[in-house]
C-alpha cells in the first residue's frame, strides 16, 4: 500500500494542487461550522458556570424569594441561629459607568460576613490596602483592571449612574484579578451592602443570601427551608440560565449552514474523485494488469482522500475556533444586552469538539470518494487497452433521483407540519428539504438545459449552443453544484426574511402598543435592554404636572419566573392607557370588555408567545407567585407582542401594588398636547431631570431604531455563516467548471484547432458558470422564501412563540441574485484561464 | 508569378520530453504552391505531423520561419494564429475529432459559425457540401452512428465549410479500412483542384494521388 500511495496517489495529488485545494477546502469550510457552533456552545456553558463559580465563591448553597425578587434581611437573623450555617447577603446588579461602554456588575456586600465567602485580596507586600475614609461616604471598591484600564487610583472618584442619578463614589481599596474579581474581564466592583442599597434604591432588601456550610449541603437545605418557609427557595448557584438556554437554542440552530457545508463538500469531493479516477484509467489498468488487487485499489483511493478529508478537518478545526471568537464576541453582546450573565473570554476546547471535527470531515471525505473508488476498483487491464471505452457516462434521465427527492422533500414537510416535536426538528427538516433539492436537481436540470438550449441558441449562438450541450450532457455535476449555491443563498434569503418578518410585526406591535410620544425611563437601552430600576419617586409628578403634557401613565415592568421561562410582567395604569389608546381610535392589548376584569384583579392579557410557549389559550387559568401566596388569573385575551421573547402578562399596576407590594414605576409614558414640539420637549425634559437624576426620555421613533438595531446584530451573527457558506458555493463553481473543462479537454483543442478564439472560450465557459448562477440564484430565493416560511418559521415559534408570516425581503433578494452572478462570473475566471493555456495539440490528442 | 502557398525557411522545432530535447525538424526548408496535392511521408519520428502543425499554425517553430500565405506564423499572436486556422485552413485530423453530442450537419458548420456567419446560410452550405460527399440521408445523425469512412467525410466538410485555400490532413485514412481510404483519397483528389492540399501519411498508395512526394527522415528533407 505505501508503493501505491508513494507513486500512484502522491504523484497525481501533487501535480493537481488546485483540485487538492478546493477538495480540502471545502471539508474544511463544513467542518468550521460545526466546530464553531460547538465551541461557542461550550465556551458560553462554561463560562457562564465558571462566571457563576467565581461569585458564589465558597458559596454551596443560595436563598432566593419564591416568585419574586427581594430577599429582606431578617432572613439573615433567622440563619444565624442555625449550627454549621454562615450567610452573607448580596445584592447583584449591572450599571453603567458614564463615559464607558462597558457595564459594571456592583456587588453590594457585607464585609464582615464576606470574609467566609468570597476573598477579595486588597494586599500590597502583604498588608491589606484600604482607604479608610471613603468607607464613611459612597465607598466603592474596585479590581486591578478596572482600575488600571480606567487611570483610577485608591482614594479616587468616578461617577457610577444608578436611579437617582450619577453618583460620585470613592475608591476605598483595589482588590487583585483573582475569585470574583475576574469575572467580566474586571468589570467587578464591591460595596457596602448598606451603600448599595441605598444608591440604588433597594430599601433593606437583597438578592440573594449565600451560604456557606459545614457539613452535609442537603441536610443544611433541609433545615433553612424548614427555617424559611415557603416563601423562599434554597438551592445551589444556578448551572442554567432561561435568556442563556434560548439564546443557545438559537446559535445551534445556525448548525444548518453546517449540514449544508458539509453536503456541499461531498459533493465537490465526489466530482474531484470521481475525475481522478477517469484520469488515471490507464494507470489503474495497468496496475492491476501487474497484479494489484481490486482492494489494494480500492483501499488506496479511498486512503488518499479520507487523507484530504483529515487535513481538512484539521484545517476546519482551527479555522473553527477563529470563527467561534467572532461568534462569541457577536452573540454574547446581544444576551448581556438583556441581562449581564455571560463573560467568555476564553474558547472552550473539547477533546468530544477536536475527535468530533476530525471525524466529521474524514467521514465526509469517505462517503464521497466510496462510489468513484469502487468504480476504480472495477475497471480491467483490458479497459486499459481500449481507447475511448472508459469514459465518464452519464444517463440520459434521473427519474430514480428525482423520485427519492420527492420522498425526501415530502419527509421535511411532514417533520414541520409536526408529526413529530423535539429540539431540533426543523434542522433535520431543513436538512432533508436540501437533500430532497440535491435529488431533484439533476432531472431539473436537465429538463431545464434542454428546454432552454434554443434560448441558449438565440441569444449567445454557437457558444450558447455548446454551453447547454455540456450542461446536458453531465447534469448531475451542474446540479449538484447548482444546489450548493443555491443552499448559501437559501441561508442568507431566509435569514433575512425572519429578521424582516420580527422587524415589520414589530414595529406594527409599536404602532398599536404604543400611543404615547414619549416615554421616560431609568433604563439606558441603548446599552442594556433591561434594567431593574425604578423611576425616582418625584419624577412621574413632575413630568405629568408640565403644561405640555396631556396625559401620560405609569408601568412597572419586572421579570418574573412561570415554569421554566422568565416571563415579562407588565404593570400598567390601564385606565389612563385605555384613555390614550381611545384618543387615536384604538384599544391596544385591552380587549373591549375586559378593562373592569382588569381592574378587578381577577384577569390578565397575554401575549400570544406566552400562550404559545406555555400551551395555554384565552379563558385559561394561570398562576402567579406573589409575597401574599399564589395568585390565580384568568386569561381574557391574547395580543400579538415582541416585547419579551419568553412571554409577557398584563396586569393593572394598582393590582401588583396592591399584591406584590411594589409601587415603584420603571418608565412613564406620557402624550404630549396637540402642537408641542416632540423633540425640544424630549431634549428640554431629558436635560432638566438630569439636572437630579440619570433618566432618558426616547420618542417611540428612538425606541423603533432600538429594536432594529438588535435585529440587525442578530443578522450580523448569521451573515458570518452565510458568507462562508457562499465562499464554499463558490468553491462549488470553480470546481465544476474546472472538471467541465478537463472532461471536455479534446473538444476544447478540437475548437481551438478549426478557429475558436480564447476569448470565445472564455465566453463559453463564462455562459456555463452564469447558468448555474441564475439557476442557483432562482433556486436560492425560491428555497429561501420556503424556508422562511417552513421550518425556520416553525423554529422560530418553537423557541419564542412567535409565529411570522412571510415577509420577501427584496433588497437582499436582489444582492442574493447580483451576488450569484458575480460568483458565477468570477468563478468562471480560473477555468477560463486554464481552457485558454491548453496546448492544442496536446489537447487534440488528450483521451 | 503567385509566391508559394505554404514556405517552410530552415525551420526548426525542438520538443522539451521531460528532461530531454527532441530535435523534430532540423533545418527544413521547403515550398509548397497553390492547388499542389503534396503528400508526406517518413517512418515514426521523422517530423511528419510536426510539419504539418506548423503549417497549420498549430505550433510555432523553434527557429526559422514558416510563412502561410506570405505571412510569418511566428510573428503571430495567439488570436491572429486562431484567425489564419479559421479562413486560410481546414484541418482533417487521423481519428476525425468530431463532437459526438452535435449532429453531422453541426459538426460540419463550426468553423464557420465561429467565424459569425448567419447560421442558415452555414447550414445550407454544409448541407450541400454533405451530400456531394453522399451524407445526404445521414444529416440529423450524430458521429457515433456513421461508420469510420462517414465520419472522415464529415470532417472534410468540417474542413472545407470556410472555403479556405489550404487543407492539411493529417494521417487521414489512418483509422480506416483499404477500401474506405481509397474513397478518402480520391476525395481530397477532388479537394486539391480548387485549393493546395497537403497530407501526412503511411499509405503507400497516398503517393500515387497526389501532384508530389516529400520524404523526411529524422526532421530532415530526405
Amino acid at each position: 500500500m505505501r508503493t501505491l500511495l508513494k507513486y500512484f496517489s502522491w504523484r497525481y495529488l501533487r501535480h493537481h494542487p488546485i483540485r487538492v485545494f478546493l477538495s480540502v477546502m471545502s471539508v474544511a469550510l463544513g467542518v468550521a461550522l460545526f466546530a464553531s457552533i460547538d465551541i461557542s456552545n461550550t465556551s458560553t456553558e462554561a463560562a457562564f458556570r465558571r462566571t457563576v463559580r467565581r461569585l458564589a465563591g465558597h458559596a454551596q448553597l443560595q436563598v432566593v424569594r419564591a416568585g419574586r425578587p427581594g430577599v429582606e434581611q431578617e432572613v439573615l437573623r433567622k440563619l444565624e441561629g442555625l449550627e454549621g450555617i454562615q450567610a452573607a447577603p448580596v445584592l447583584q446588579l449591572s450599571t453603567t459607568v458614564p463615559g464607558l461602554k462597558d457595564m459594571l456588575l456592583v456587588m453590594g456586600l457585607d464585609l464582615q460576613r464576606e470574609a467566609t465567602v468570597r476573598t477579595w485580596d486588597t494586599s500590597q507586600d502583604g498588608k491589606p490596602q484600604i482607604y479608610v475614609l471613603a468607607l464613611l461616604g459612597d465607598a466603592i471598591f474596585v479590581s486591578q483592571s478596572f482600575a488600571t484600564r480606567n487611570n483610577l487610583k485608591l482614594a479616587g472618584q468616578f461617577s457610577l449612574n444608578t436611579p437617582t442619578g450619577p453618583r460620585k463614589v470613592t475608591i476605598a481599596a483595589i482588590f487583585k484579578d483573582r475569585g470574583a474579581a475576574q469575572a467580566f474581564g474586571g468589570n467587578v466592583a464591591v460595596m457596602p451592602i448598606k451603600t448599595a442599597q441605598r444608591l440604588f434604591g433597594r430599601g433593606t432588601t437583597v438578592d440573594r443570601i449565600d451560604l456557606v456550610v459545614k457539613g452535609d449541603v442537603r441536610d443544611a437545605a433541609r433545615r433553612v427551608a424548614a427555617t424559611l418557609g415557603a416563601d423562599y427557595v434554597v438551592q445551589p448557584p444556578p448551572t442554567q440560565n432561561s435568556f442563556l438556554d434560548e439564546a443557545l437554542t438559537r446559535l445551534r440552530a445556525i448548525l444548518g449552514v453546517g449540514v449544508v457545508a458539509l453536503l456541499v463538500g461531498i459533493f465537490i469531493i465526489y466530482n474531484s474523485v470521481s475525475i481522478s479516477v477517469v484520469e488515471r484509467v490507464r494507470e489503474i489498468g495497468t496496475l492491476r494488469a501487474i497484479g494489484a488487487t481490486r482492494p489494494q485499489i480500492f483501499g488506496v483511493v479511498l486512503l488518499e482522500w479520507s487523507t484530504l478529508g483529515f487535513l481538512g478537518s484539521a484545517a476546519g478545526l482551527g479555522l473553527g475556533m477563529v470563527l467561534a471568537k467572532s461568534l462569541i464576541s457577536i452573540w454574547t453582546k446581544e444576551v448581556n444586552q438583556v441581562t449581564m450573565i455571560v463573560d467568555i473570554s476564553d474558547l472552550a476546547v473539547l477533546p468530544r469538539t477536536v475527535a468530533g471535527s476530525l471525524i466529521i470531515g474524514t467521514v465526509t471525505a469517505l462517503t464521497a470518494a466510496y462510489f468513484p473508488a469502487r468504480a476504480a476498483m472495477s475497471i480491467t487491464p483490458i479497459e486499459m487497452l481500449r481507447q475511448n471505452l472508459y469514459v465518464m457516462t452519464s444517463a440520459s434521465h434521473y427519474f430514480r433521483s428525482f423520485g427519492a427527492g420527492l420522498v425526501s422533500i415530502a419527509v421535511s414537510l411532514l417533520l414541520m407540519g409536526g408529526l413529530v416535536t423535539f429540539e431540533g426538528v426543523s434542522l433535520i427538516a431543513s436538512f432533508f428539504a436540501f437533500l430532497g433539492a440535491a435529488l431533484l436537481m439533476p432531472q431539473v436540470t436537465l429538463w431545464t438545459s434542454q428546454r432552454t438550449r434554443p434560448i441558449f441558441d438565440r441569444l449567445f449562438h454557437l457558444l450558447g449552443f455548446l454551453a447547454a450541450d455540456n450542461i446536458s450532457k453531465f447534469p448531475q455535476r451542474t446540479a449538484l453544484t447548482v444546489v450548493a449555491l443555491a443552499g448559501a443563498l437559501a441561508m442568507m434569503v431566509s435569514s433575512s426574511s425572519i429578521v424582516l418578518g420580527i422587524k415589520v410585526r414589530s414595529f406594527e406591535w409599536m404602532e398599536d402598543a404604543f400611543p404615547f410620544d414619549a416615554t421616560v425611563s431609568a433604563t439606558d437601552y441603548a446599552a442594556t435592554l433591561y434594567a431593574d430600576v425604578a423611576l425616582p419617586a418625584e419624577v412621574p409628578e413632575r413630568v405629568v404636572s408640565k403644561p405640555e403634557v396631556e396625559l401620560a401613565y405609569g408601568v412597572r415592568s419586572r421579570i418574573h419566573g412561570f415554569g421554566a421561562y422568565d416571563v415579562m410582567i407588565y404593570a400598567v395604569e390601564l385606565d389612563k392607557y385605555v384613555r390614550m389608546q381611545e384618543m387615536r381610535g384604538r384599544s391596544g392589548f385591552v380587549p373591549p370588555g375586559a378593562l373592569p376584569e382588569l381592574r378587578a384583579g381577577r384577569g390578565v392579557i397575554t401575549s400570544f408567545n406566552f400562550l404559545k410557549l406555555h400551551k395555554l389559550k384565552e379563558g385559561d387559568s394561570l398562576v402567579l407567585q406573589s409575597p401574599q401566596g399564589p395568585q390565580s388569573f384568568r386569561i381574557l385575551g391574547g395580543y400579538e407582542d415582541y416585547a419579551w421573547p419568553q412571554g409577557t402578562l398584563y396586569l393593572d399596576r394598582s393590582v401588583y401594588r396592591e399584591r406584590w407590594g411594589d409601587g415603584a414605576i420603571s418608565y412613564l409614558d406620557v402624550k404630549l398636547k396637540k402642537g408641542t414640539d416632540l423633540e425640544k420637549w424630549r431634549t428640554a425634559t431629558e436635560q432638566e431631570l438630569r439636572s437630579s437624576h440619570w433618566l432618558f426620555v426616547y420618542d417611540v421613533a428612538m425606541l423603533k431604531k432600538l429594536a432594529d438595531d438588535v435585529m440587525d446584530n442578530t443578522l450580523r451573527l448569521m451573515n458570518v455563516q452565510v458568507a462562508l457558506a457562499m465562499v464554499i458555493g463558490f468553491f462549488g463553481i470553480v470546481n465544476t467548471l474546472l472538471i467541465s473543462v478537463l472532461s471536455r479537454t479534446r473538444e476544447i483543442g478540437l475548437l481551438r484547432a478549426v478557429g475558436m478564439t480564447t476569448g470565445q472560450v472564455g465566453s463559453m465557459i463564462l455562459i456555463e458558470a452564469l447558468f448555474m448562477a441564475v439557476v442557483g440564484g432562482i433556486l436560492g430565493i425560491a428555497l429561501g422564501l420556503a424556508g422562511a416560511k417552513w421550518p425556520l418559521a416553525f423554529h422560530v415559534a418553537q423557541v419564542s412563540g412567535y409565529w411570522l408570516p412571510l415577509y420577501a425581503p427584496w433588497t437582499t433578494l436582489a444582492i442574493a441574485f447580483g451576488a450569484s452572478i458575480l460568483i458565477g462570473a468570477v468563478a468562471s475566471i480560473l477555468p477560463s484561464r486554464r481552457a485558454a493555456q491548453l496546448n492544442i495539440l496536446e489537447a487534440i490528442t488528450y483521451e | 508569378m503567385e509566391g508559394p502557398v505554404i514556405e517552410f525557411r530552415n525551420v526548426r522545432k525542438v520538443h522539451a520530453q521531460g528532461r530531454r530535447d527532441v530535435v523534430a525538424l532540423d533545418g527544413v526548408s521547403l515550398q509548397i504552391g497553390r492547388r499542389e496535392f503534396v503528400t508526406i511521408m517518413g517512418p515514426s519520428g521523422s517530423g511528419k505531423s510536426t510539419l504539418l502543425h506548423l503549417a497549420g499554425g498549430l505550433d510555432v517553430p523553434t527557429s526559422g520561419e514558416v510563412l502561410v500565405g506570405g505571412n510569418a506564423t511566428s510573428s503571430m499572436d495567439d488570436t491572429t494564429l486562431t484567425l489564419l486556422r479559421r479562413r486560410e485552413i481546414g484541418f482533417v485530423f487521423q481519428f476525425f475529432n468530431l463532437i459526438p453530442s452535435l449532429n453531422i450537419v453541426q459538426n460540419a458548420s463550426l468553423p464557420a459559425l465561429l467565424a459569425g456567419r448567419p447560421a442558415g446560410e452555414v447550414r445550407d452550405r454544409a448541407e450541400s457540401l454533405l451530400k456531394t460527399l453522399g451524407l445526404g440521408q445521414r444529416m440529423d445523425h450524430s458521429p457515433e452512428e456513421l461508420s469510420g469512412g462517414e465520419m472522415q467525410r464529415v470532417a472534410i466538410v468540417r474542413a472545407l465549410i470556410t472555403d479556405p485555400p489550404i487543407v492539411l490532413a493529417d494521417e487521414p485514412t489512418g483509422n480506416l479500412d483499404t477500401a474506405t481510404g481509397v474513397e478518402i483519397l480520391k476525395i481530397l483528389q477532388d479537394v486539391a483542384r480548387e485549393r493546395t492540399v497537403v497530407i501526412v501519411t503511411h499509405d503507400d498508395r497516398a503517393a500515387g494521388y497526389g501532384t508530389r512526394l516529400v520524404r523526411l527522415r529524422d526532421g530532415k528533407l530526405a
